[in-house]
């Protein structure tokens, strides 16, 4: 068992949360139905969330975990208002393709 | 009830009529319209003719309504400079004098509150003792002050001289709207006054069917406005204000009818050659600025005697700007071009404005400047010139004009021809006289042609058998059927103008005819009615110059006395076409005279007509334009005082000869009944010199195709090639450049959100990186 009080080297979860990070990113740019670009927003708030907690650790101190609370509870009140949009959206458009939200091309 | 008082009230009268009309007319209607108009001028007349009773012979009064404004004032001030006692008089020799403009002088504002107490001789030093010449404006100066100019102007306690380095001559001004009354200004006000009433009141009648008569007798009382502050100005600056609004009064009533683009056309034609000659007077008005530091007439005058003042060719170029000025407002050769297309404009506006008013202003100018004439005699010579070879060119043009007003309107343009020969002789009354003499009889002329012509349209369209309360004396049997209604106009003249349509008038509107009469032998200058005086005095002082030296004076004398031929000629076939004979088409054959407030000035004028030229009148009026006018050395007028040349008895036998030759002329072919000779075979046997005549010399087309094309031409380019090319090219590359901005920022709106994602996944990385790089 490591004891709590050891240093994490933080590279492997960091490193963990950069490829998470790009696979969200990654899921933005290129899916084209809106509730999967929203798992992938998820899972780059999700990638920030193990950076700040390994970084945390990795420094022995507990702000960025506190931090996490924070930023959990934004992403849960963010993901709500999203939901709420899709629904609007998809009852206005008809579909869920984000390609199709495009009356403001100019 | 002095003259002060009253003098501002004779322009007043009518501008309060001016605005009372712009406001309410509508509301007046037109035929109170013409009444307030009537009335406003017919008191300014009445206050005119108290002015005359009460003017004193040689008086200058002069009223100063307000100051208009202050160029840089100067003030003298005396500055104390050596200790002197508070409350004692101040020695001379403890005083100094300099003289500053008000930007230059800073003085302690703060001590002005003790300047009322005592204070040591020493602290009198530096203070102003006296501020003279125009101490105004809340930064005067005043007594007391300390004065801390400029320090270098600052008097040396030691000296007692005057500060050196200052200008001789102030270059402060203030100009003062003041009017000035004196004899000239006194007899053009009673003739404005008197005959611009007599004209509204004939306006009324002949205006009676027209819709728009407030606007009509709007401008006519801006008109009298106009005209009165011409001549009653004191400086040459209200004078311009006059010169100016009655050129623009011109316009709006030459145009009055302005639906008709002729006639805006020819209201806008007199305005812009009016502006031409304005724009010489305006040089001359500051070259004289320049000269004699002031523009009122009290400053300029006296001083032009001052060889030191006008010396060099300072007086001959700014009389020969006068000239061209002059010849723009009283429409002389090269300028007259405007004066026979004003005949557009209702006929009342041509007896006011181009017989008896308007066009006299140049002359009026010119006497009113006449010393600065009077040192330039090769410009008075000019001015001679000018006059005698206009006079008889105009002449020569209204022997053939078919138009009853064209004629009047050559006429014009030739009898003040004479006026300016009368005063390039140097004989500045006498062309004054025939000034005066030429308003009542050409302003009678003028309304009796529109009498005339009132009574032809009568005829046209109220044919025989319709009771319109026509005075025909009988009908005649031989009043051939001519078809009802006005026959097609020729050559462009309305048929009722036309002298061809004409005839037998004199029996079918008698009051009318006789006056026109009386007036034409006025014209012709037939003893002893005015016009022969006012002519023959003028011929007589220009052959009295021919006597002293100069042949030019003879052969100007000549023209005078051919013109004078001419004249009597063409009023003999005017009378005789108009009047006698038989009536040559249905206009004439049943015409009617007109109503009593049109025939009542008619008569008016020619009573002035018959009278206004004897001795017992011109006599004290030489004697009373004297102080005014007077020439160097020897009086401006009065006939008995030329010595040189042949006797006035002489002269006036040898005029009356050719004026009755000329009429005699004009019978001879024009008479009822079988003419001596035909004036058609005539016209075809000398066709080219009669069509040039006719053709009004072709002057109009040159000042076209030699002036006005090449401007227009010039107007052109700048608009294509300029405004449009150049300027609005500009404007809208701008606006195309922002367009292309536009398009080409478009291509980032997309408007897919997974673009803008991308947007800011890189923007994210990009700065990123950057803080990454500098950490």
């Amino acid at each position: 068992m490591i004891p709590l009080a050891a240093v994490l080297p933080p590279a492997q979860p960091l490193m963990l949360a950069a490829l998470l990070f790009t696979i969200g990113a990654a899921g933005v740019l290129l899916r084209r139905n809106i509730i999967i670009v929203l798992m992938s927003v998820e899972l780059m708030l999700n990638a920030v969330n193990i950076t700040l907690v390994a970084v945390s650790r990795a420094m022995l101190q507990l702000d960025g975990q506190i931090f996490v609370f924070f930023s959990l509870t934004i992403a849960a009140a963010e993901v709500a208002v999203g939901l709420a949009l899709v629904v609007a959206l998809h009852r206005s458009l008809g579909s869920s393709d984000v390609d199709d939200v495009s009356s403001l091309r100019g | 009830m002095s003259i002060e008082t009253l003098l501002p009230w004779v322009p007043a009268l009518p501008l309060i009529g001016f605005v009372t009309l712009v406001f309410f007319g509508r509301r007046l209607g037109g035929r109170w319209s013409g009444i307030v108009a009537t009335v406003a001028m017919g008191i300014a007349f009445a206050v005119s003719l108290v002015i005359a009773s009460d003017h004193r012979s040689a008086s200058v009064e002069r009223t100063t309504l307000w100051t208009w404004m202050t160029v840089a004032p100067q003030y003298d001030l005396t500055v104390v400079t050596r200790p002197v006692r508070a409350g004692e008089p101040v020695p001379a020799d403890a005083v100094t004098t300099i003289r500053l403009p008000q930007a230059r002088i800073t003085h302690d504002l703060e001590l002005f509150a003790t300047s009322h107490r005592m204070f040591t001789p020493e602290q009198a030093i530096g203070r102003i003792a006296r501020v003279d010449l125009l101490p105004i404006g809340p930064d005067a100066p005043l007594n007391g002050d300390r004065l801390l100019a400029d320090t270098t102007l600052m008097p040396d306690p030691a000296r007692t001289d005057t500060a050196a380095g200052l200008p001789e001559r102030p270059l402060g001004y203030v100009v003062d709207v003041a009017l000035q009354l004196d004899a000239l200004s006194l007899l053009m006000i009673l003739i404005v006054t008197g005959v611009g009433f007599l004209i509204h009141l004939y306006s009324i009648g002949y205006m009676a069917h027209d819709t728009d008569r407030p606007r009509y007798f709007a401008y006519l009382n801006l008109f009298a406005f106009s005209m009165l502050t011409l001549v009653l100005g004191a400086n040459f600056l209200v004078l311009f204000v006059g010169w100016e609004l009655v050129g623009a009064c011109s316009y709006l009533l030459i145009g009055f009818w302005h639906k008709d683009p002729a006639n805006a056309s020819a209201g806008r034609k007199a305005f812009i050659v009016n502006r031409i000659g304005d724009v010489a007077f305006l040089i001359a008005m500051m070259l004289i600025f320049t000269t004699f530091g002031s523009l009122a007439f009290a400053d300029v005058l006296p001083q032009a005697a001052d060889p030191l003042v006008l010396g060099g060719g300072v007086a001959t170029l700014i009389a020969a700007l006068l000239l061209v000025g002059a010849t723009g407002k009283s429409a002389q050769i090269p300028l007259y071009v405007w004066l026979p297309d004003a005949m557009a404009g209702p006929t009342p506006v041509s007896a006011l404005i181009h017989a008896a008013t308007m066009v006299t202003a140049g002359i009026y100018m010119m006497a009113r400047a006449h010393v600065i004439f009077d040192h330039a005699p090769s410009v008075l010579v000019a001015v001679a010139v000018v006059g005698a070879v206009t006079a008889f060119g105009a002449a020569l043009i209204a022997l053939v004009q078919s138009d009853i007003k064209r004629v009047l309107a050559y006429s014009t343009v030739s009898q003040l021809g004479y006026m300016f020969l009368g005063v390039g002789a140097g004989a500045y009354a006498s062309g004054v006289f025939h000034l005066m003499t030429h308003a009542f009889f050409k302003a009678l002329l003028f309304l009796g042609a529109g009498s005339l012509m009132h009574a032809m349209e009568h005829g046209f369209h109220h044919g025989k058998g319709s009771g319109h309360g026509a005075a025909s004396s009988g009908e005649d049997h031989d009043d051939a059927a001519f078809p009802p209604g006005p026959p097609p106009a020729l050559d462009g003249i309305p048929p009722e103008q036309d002298l061809r349509h004409m005839g037998g008038l004199l029996r079918k509107a008698p009051v009318t005819g006789w006056t026109f009469v009386v007036g034409g032998l006025a014209l012709a200058g037939v003893f002893p009615l005015a016009g022969f005086w006012s002519k023959d005095e003028i011929l007589h002082h220009v052959i009295g110059r021919a006597g002293e030296g100069g042949a030019i004076w003879l052969v100007l004398f000549a023209l005078g006395l051919v013109t004078a031929a001419l004249t009597a000629f063409y009023t003999g076939r005017l009378l005789l076409l108009a009047l006698f004979g038989r009536p040559r088409s249905s206009g004439a054959a049943h015409a009617a005279d007109s109503p009593r407030t049109m025939t009542v000035p008619l008569v008016v004028l020619a009573a002035l007509s018959i009278v206004g030229g004897l001795p017992w009148l011109s006599g004290p009026l030489a004697e009373a334009l004297d102080p005014v006018l007077r020439v160097a050395g020897h009086a401006a007028g009065a006939a008995h005082e030329v010595e040189a040349g042949p006797s006035a008895l002489t002269l006036a036998l040898v005029a009356t000869a050719v004026a009755l030759g000329g009429l005699a002329l004009a019978w001879a072919m024009y008479r009822p009944g079988t003419p001596l000779v035909d004036p058609a075979r005539l016209a075809t046997a000398m066709g080219g010199a009669y069509r040039t005549l006719r053709g009004k010399f072709y002057v109009d087309e040159l000042y076209a195709w030699g002036l006005v094309r090449p401007f227009t031409r010039i107007a052109d380019f700048l608009w294509h090639r300029v405004d449009d090319g150049v300027v609005d090219a500009a404007v809208n590359a701008v606006g195309r450049g922002a367009v292309a901005l536009g398009q080409g920022s478009r291509r980032w709106q997309t408007g897919y959100v997974r673009t803008y994602g991308l947007g800011i996944v890189i923007g994210a990385a990009a700065l990123a990186a950057w803080l990454l790089w500098l950490v």
